[in-house]
């Protein structure tokens, strides 16, 4: 019974460390049109979210964790606005390089692991109750 | 006479036992399915270790050169699958993760079934102690 306990806390860290990456990911999309307030200034930088397996001694078992939040080195989207506060002297705006179509991919990738550690719990519950069962035989 | 001497008992509990263990490391492998350079794991088979050789099976006996042999005889049964270690993966991805989630999925299905088909066994042996017991 202590390993099926275990595959709870185990599955249980796998659905922090992805609910962690939804976060991430709701973060990024919030932010898509997030501009500087002035042309010297900088957008908001796309997140992502990095895992890492941990050995947890009690149960000597690799459970995931979320590890550092990592910005996204890549160019900014620019888009002429000549209007806007944040624009340069030749009218563009920097924009942040975030891709909606990215993270919606992310988002649903991050369902599909968390549906199957859900899952997971799903038939170590099940198997305890049959375990329990053998009682009332 | 316990009950835990009988040795069907002894087996099934090393089995459920067996079949614990997995799921806890099938629910590695699923808390771990992206994480980078993470490859997953799996137990060796259950095999059935009986410690009377009175109650393994029955092998044919083989009298001629040209008789095949048919299984049976070593009194072990296999269960679940390979070591995926040494196994080649059905992808490994371009991070280096190599868990194909519906092949653990479909295990960890395979896995609870095991231990229900095992469970069940157990409260027949139980069963059929009460029916012993009872008195008319």
């Amino acid at each position: 019974m202590a390993d099926l306990q275990d595959t709870l806390a185990i599955a249980a860290s796998g659905m922090k460390a992805q609910s962690g990456r939804m976060r991430v990911v709701a973060e990024n999309i919030a932010n898509a049109d997030s501009t500087a307030l002035d042309s010297k200034g900088n957008p908001y930088r796309r997140r992502i979210p990095t895992f890492r397996a941990t050995l947890d001694r009690e149960m000597n078992a690799q459970v995931v964790q979320l590890g550092r939040v990592r910005l996204d080195p890549s160019e900014f989207r620019v888009r002429f606005e000549p209007g806007h506060p944040a624009a340069d002297a030749n009218g563009y705006v920097k924009a942040p390089n975030v891709n909606s179509l990215i993270e919606m991919s992310d988002m649903q990738q991050a369902t599909r692991s968390y549906q199957a550690n859900l899952n997971v719990i799903g038939l170590s519950k099940g198997m305890i109750q049959q375990t329990i069962e053998i009682l009332k035989a | 006479m316990a009950i835990q001497d009988l040795t069907l008992v002894q087996v099934l509990q090393n089995k459920m036992r067996w079949h614990q263990k997995r799921q806890a490391v099938l629910a590695q492998n699923i808390a771990n399915s992206d994480t980078p350079n993470y490859r997953a794991r799996d137990l060796a088979k259950f095999e059935v270790d009986v410690p009377d050789k009175t109650t393994r099976s029955v092998a044919v006996a083989r009298t001629q050169a040209g008789h095949m042999s048919i299984g049976g005889g070593t009194g072990r049964h296999g269960e679940g699958s390979m070591n995926d270690s040494d196994r080649k993966t059905f992808e490994v991805r371009p991070s280096g993760n190599a868990v194909s989630l519906e092949e653990q999925i479909s295990k960890s299905s395979e896995n609870a079934a095991g231990y229900q088909a095992s469970t069940a066994m157990l409260q027949k042996v139980i069963g059929l102690y009460r029916t012993a017991l009872r008195t008319r």
